[in-house]
């Protein structure tokens, strides 16, 4: 039987050249003899292809297509070439090419999906046919949106349930075994009613909604391509429905179209649009290629995901989740390239966050928060909270918590950091979270200050948001360790993520915040960070003790020795009166850091001295000279302090020459010694000490005695304007003996 | 009062005559007051009918037709309008026939759908093999073919105004040309011109002549003639004209060929649940047969029909409509008797292939 075909297509294609009728006379001949012969087949659409006939060849081709289900090379042929011309970008084309993409959209839907799966069976290049869905999906939309609720109607709508059959005025006739062509009646006029009709379908409703928008109609042009069959049997149904004998004159071709009665048939519409399992199809190749191949990962979330955005499909959970853990690293690993600033880092988190949403759509979950900058953390944290208490939290099933949490965190996290490390005036300024000082001498037991948050004071220039955006860091931390499952999910997210250099940071700040200071102590240890951020650290934890230790102590002289060289500039607000814990953001700069140290001796040296008023002169002297860094905040110690030397006495320091430069102690001192007639004795230089006259009173016998603190007096007014930071510093270093003798000593 | 008023007049109590079905008078009204013929007494003759002649000036022709045309373009009734059509030229009167041809042509000339489609009533009651149907169809031919450049043009859309008409017309031209007479003569291919509007009109209406055409719309008591397909004519001229000595072939048949196998291909309309007509019948294929034979003995006396180009090429033409016909459904009667005298014709490759699929 095979030569008899091939009599056929010889003859076509010898009659060809000089009577093109003739051949294709022999072709349709030999199609009705030779229904399943591929030759003769394929003989018929290559002659329409010369013919340049879009949509005779597009029959032939999808007959060809559905037929034969092996696929013989000259059909993989036309199919590779075919394909290509689809990939072309607009305007790039041959004429050939041309034909190829117009003969393209002739073919109804379900045979252009066939024909892309030839592609795919044939290549095991998966990342092709996915590229080439995408294009699809772009260049030929089937403008058939899921239930879209904002569509604006002008005229009428209607909704059609297709289990209840009814007899309707419409013909549907067989053509080929290809399709249905339906004919409309047109006898009234009535063009008002026409309106571009939009089908809005519902698949688990098995329902049609036909919506006519605006006042033109197409269904000419619908009626001659076969994928709109079931829309136009909906859209006559509806219009039967408004009105029994209501057929209309379409407005646009002005042609006759017959009709008869016929019994409506609900099997005759397919159940599900094709269209719609497209797009779950792609991603779901898209997702499987992605482990071998890095391009799919971009395709699926650059051209992919967009496509989809306006009408998400059906997706199963784990899709989704995997799709959501896939976007999230992406994004995160764009963001730690190189050259990537502020506002590409705003554009990756809007877009993880649009991505968060569609997923939330596509799973139905309670709208999180849009990205926004400029919104502080604590809102998002109070949204999360609204969630996890609102739906249940099923973390095996339900993701959302986790994804939430996680992108918060992360977002927290990166403004955190970026906060403790800036640059001011060309100089990089860091901060350490510190613990602070408090003012109330409150009896309340450690436990109790536990119970409340702590207060974390944050200096100029850092971000007055550094606290929030810490704590909502921690917050979302220890909701993600609250629970197995989130634990665990949450270290998966994180492994291809690269925060791990800030993880450690954070972590010790983490501890350092929940007052673990053993924690602490450990993760610091092991952890990259500078020596003076570590001694400063080991020394914030002992502010939390009740007392200073020897151990202490080095640490504050070893951070002396390693000052930073920006100056910085006054903290304030060291000490505050709070109920729970107060945490100091503290900024790496020189005046910053001596005002700390600063503090913790004169905190130990006040105990000291609100313990036993009998305390020495050193002790009492050298608080005075610490008292200087932060004057006039401590004058009520001061005044204290002077009352003290009052009822004494008298007061011998001998650093005074070298360290007391406040020009109000020194009034003090003169006020003392002059008004009181002499009662104090202040003995400020060894000078002093080896006058013969200790007795005051004498005249004349003391005036060497007046004269020389009148002299030591003025000499230190002048140096009143020196720089008490180094002085400080100074007297520190070199005192320190002195100092430790002062707080230990009992 | 002038010829057109009284003519106008005469028709509007034509039509109501026929509306309240008395039917004595309107013949004579007719042949009195519009065609102005004079009775002849011819029965000195023994002769019944009456001969008459037609006594209208050229002008009063030309004024008779736009009466006419205003006429039928007011609204009406169907019917009435068939009968009076059916009334006014009916007869043999060969001066009559002038008039109604000037009618048809203005018809096609300016569209006007009443009249064509009377003017197909009429054709089909009558019948295309009709003297008076030819003649009319010839004289047609004249005007817009032979003897103008734009009729061709003005024919071209006339299956979209009236159906009827176009068919009938068909039906007649077929029996006008290529068409094997009693003495074995083939006549003559139908002007170049004619041949392609038809196979324009095959090709741009492809359901024209497979669709179901509702039944005439007769006053009571006629009986309606059933519609003369013309395809079986058109395929017999494709058939048959590369074995007429005075046909030249080239691709205007082979064109015309591909069109009416297209043609079979179209799914037909229905009407009612009255079945389709199949539009092919054994019958006027085996009139082409016949005549197939008859040349193929001709061509035996002095060469060899089995390698004769032209005979080849007939009977391969034949193969393909045949083939198609059936496969179509199209042909649905007598087949297999068809199918035997195929096989008493030459020898060609087409043929037995489709012999054997017919066998099987």
């Amino acid at each position: 039987m095979e030569l008899e075909e091939n009599y056929f297509i010889l003859k076509a294609k010898s009659a060809h050249s000089n009577d093109p009728y003739a051949a294709k006379a022999w072709i349709l001949t030999a199609k009705t003899l030779y229904p399943n012969n591929f030759g003769v087949q394929f003989e018929a659409y290559l002659i329409e292809k010369a013919a340049n006939n879009y949509e005779e060849a597009a029959k032939c081709l999808s007959y060809i297509v559905m037929t034969f289900q092996n696929q013989p090379p000259e059909l993989w042929k036309e199919v590779t070439q075919l394909t290509s011309a689809l990939r072309i970008l607009e305007g790039g084309t041959t004429s050939e090419q041309d034909f190829y993409v117009k003969m393209f959209q002739h073919i109804s839907y379900e045979v252009q999906h066939k024909i892309l799966l030839l592609t795919v069976n044939h290549s095991d290049n998966n990342l092709d046919h996915c590229k080439l869905m995408l294009l699809l999906l772009k260049r030929f939309p089937q403008t058939i949106p899921t239930h879209s609720p904002t569509l604006k109607v002008e005229t009428f709508r209607y909704s059609y349930n297709i289990t209840d059959p009814k007899y309707i005025d419409f013909n549907i006739t067989k053509l080929q075994s290809l399709g249905h062509t339906l004919y409309m009646n047109v006898l009234k006029d009535n063009i008002d009613l026409y309106a571009n009709i939009r089908i809005c379908f519902e698949a688990n409703k098995n329902q049609y909604t036909t919506e006519f928008v605006n006042k033109t109609i197409s269904v000419c042009r619908l009626i001659h391509d076969r994928r709109y069959e079931p829309l136009l049997r909906a859209i006559h149904l509806s219009l039967m429905e408004y009105s029994p004998e209501f057929i209309n004159k379409c407005p646009i071709q002005k042609k006759l179209y017959f009709t008869r009665m016929e019994n409506f048939q609900t099997d005759k519409i397919p159940p599900v649009w094709p269209e719609a399992s497209a797009k779950p199809r792609l991603l779901e190749t898209l997702l499987q290629g992605i482990n071998n191949h890095n391009q799919f990962r971009e395709i699926l979330i650059i051209e992919a995901l967009p496509l989809i955005n306006a009408s998400p499909p059906e997706l199963p959970s784990v899709m989704v989740n995997r799709i959501m853990a896939i976007c999230f690293e992406y994004y995160i690993c764009q963001m730690f390239k190189e050259n990537c600033d502020l506002t590409t880092i705003n554009e990756y988190w809007t877009k993880i966050f649009e991505v968060l949403d569609l997923c939330g759509r596509i799973m139905k979950w309670e709208p999180f928060l849009p990205y926004n900058r400029n919104v502080s953390k604590d809102i998002y944290w109070q949204r999360l909270i609204h969630i996890v208490s609102s739906t249940p939290p099923r973390p095996s099933e339900n993701k959302q918590i986790l994804f939430c949490a996680t992108f918060l965190f992360t977002m927290a996290l990166q403004e955190y950091m970026s906060s403790v490390r800036m640059k001011v005036d060309d100089v990089e300024l860091d901060y350490v979270l510190v613990e602070g000082f408090k003012d109330n001498e409150s009896k309340r037991r450690k436990a109790d200050a536990l119970l409340e948050p702590p207060r974390i004071t944050v200096y100029y220039p850092c971000n007055k948001e550094t606290p929030i955006c810490f704590v909502t860091a921690a917050q979302c931390w220890q909701l993600l360790h609250s629970n197995e499952i989130l634990q665990i999910d949450f270290g998966q997210l994180l492994i291809n993520v690269p925060v791990k250099m800030w993880l450690n940071r954070f972590l010790v700040d983490l501890a350092v915040y929940l007052g673990r200071n053993d924690e602490a102590l450990n993760i610091l240890k092991d952890s990259k960070l500078s020596n003076l951020e570590k001694n400063l650290r080991n020394l914030s934890f002992t502010v939390s003790q009740p007392a200073l230790n020897i151990q202490s102590f080095d640490f504050l002289m070893k951070i002396l020795g390693d000052m930073p060289t920006h100056s910085g500039q006054w903290v304030k607000n060291l000490s505050m009166n709070c109920p729970g814990r107060h945490l100091l953001v503290l900024p790496l700069s020189r005046r910053a850091i001596i005002q700390y140290c600063t503090k913790i001796l004169v905190t130990a040296l006040k105990q000291k001295v609100m313990n036993d008023p009998t305390c020495t002169d050193s002790l009492l002297g050298n608080l005075l000279v610490l008292l200087q860094l932060d004057w006039p905040e401590e004058q009520p110690l001061a005044e204290y302090i002077f009352n003290i030397i009052q009822t004494k006495g008298h007061f011998i320091y001998l650093q005074f020459t070298n360290y007391i430069i406040c020009v109000d102690m020194i009034e003090q001192f003169m006020s003392m010694w002059y008004s009181h007639g002499g009662e104090v004795h202040l003995e400020f230089s060894p000078a002093q000490a080896n006058l013969p006259s200790k007795r005051i009173g004498t005249r004349g016998a003391d005036k060497g005695v007046k004269d020389d603190f009148k002299q030591i007096i003025k000499q230190q007014i002048l140096k009143c304007n020196d720089d008490i930071e180094t002085l400080i510093q100074h007297f520190i270093t070199q005192e320190h003996m002195r100092l430790v003798q002062n707080i230990f000593e009992k | 009062m002038d010829y057109p008023h009284r003519a106008h007049d005469a028709l509007l109590r034509i039509e109501n005559q026929i509306a309240s079905k008395k039917q004595d008078h309107v013949l004579d009204l007719i042949s009195e007051f519009i065609f102005y013929e004079k009775k002849s007494d011819s029965r000195k003759y023994g002769n019944n009918k009456m001969q008459q002649s037609c006594g209208l000036s050229l002008i009063q022709e030309f004024q008779l037709v736009v009466v006419l045309c205003e006429f039928y373009e007011r609204p009406g009734e169907e019917m009435i309008r068939n009968a009076v059509f059916l009334s006014l030229f009916e007869g043999s009167n060969p001066s009559r026939l002038k008039v109604l041809t000037k009618l048809v042509g203005t018809a096609i000339a300016s569209s006007v759908g009443p009249i064509l489609s009377a003017a197909g009533t009429w054709i089909q009651q009558l019948g295309p093999t009709n003297i008076f149907c030819m003649e009319l169809t010839q004289r047609l031919i004249e005007d817009f073919i032979v003897f103008s450049n734009k009729g061709p043009e003005q024919l071209r859309t006339l299956p979209s105004i009236s159906p009827r008409f176009s068919i009938n017309f068909l039906a007649c031209c077929t029996e006008l040309y290529l068409k094997d007479t009693v003495t074995h003569q083939l006549l003559p291919p139908p002007p170049p011109a004619l041949l392609e509007v038809f196979t324009n009109w095959v090709q741009d209406y492809p359901t024209l002549c497979i669709d179901a055409q509702p039944q005439l719309v007769l006053p009571q008591g006629a009986i309606s003639m059933p519609i003369v397909n013309p395809l079986p004519g058109l395929m017999r001229w494709c058939v048959l004209s590369p074995i007429s000595q005075s046909a030249i072939d080239g691709s205007a048949y082979s064109k015309l060929q591909l069109a009416i196998l297209k043609c079979l291909m179209q799914e037909a309309k229905q009407i009612g649940d009255l079945p389709l007509v199949p539009p092919i019948n054994s019958i006027a294929l085996g009139a082409v047969i016949f005549t197939l034979k008859f040349k193929a003995s001709e061509i035996a006396k002095v060469g060899d029909p089995d390698t004769d180009q032209s005979m080849q090429l007939s009977l391969e033409r034949l193969a393909q409509c045949i083939q198609i016909a059936i496969q179509s459904r199209s042909l649905l009667d007598n087949v297999p008797q068809l199918v035997c005298r195929l096989k008493k014709l030459p020898k060609n490759h087409l043929l037995d292939i489709v012999i054997k699929s017919q066998n099987l």
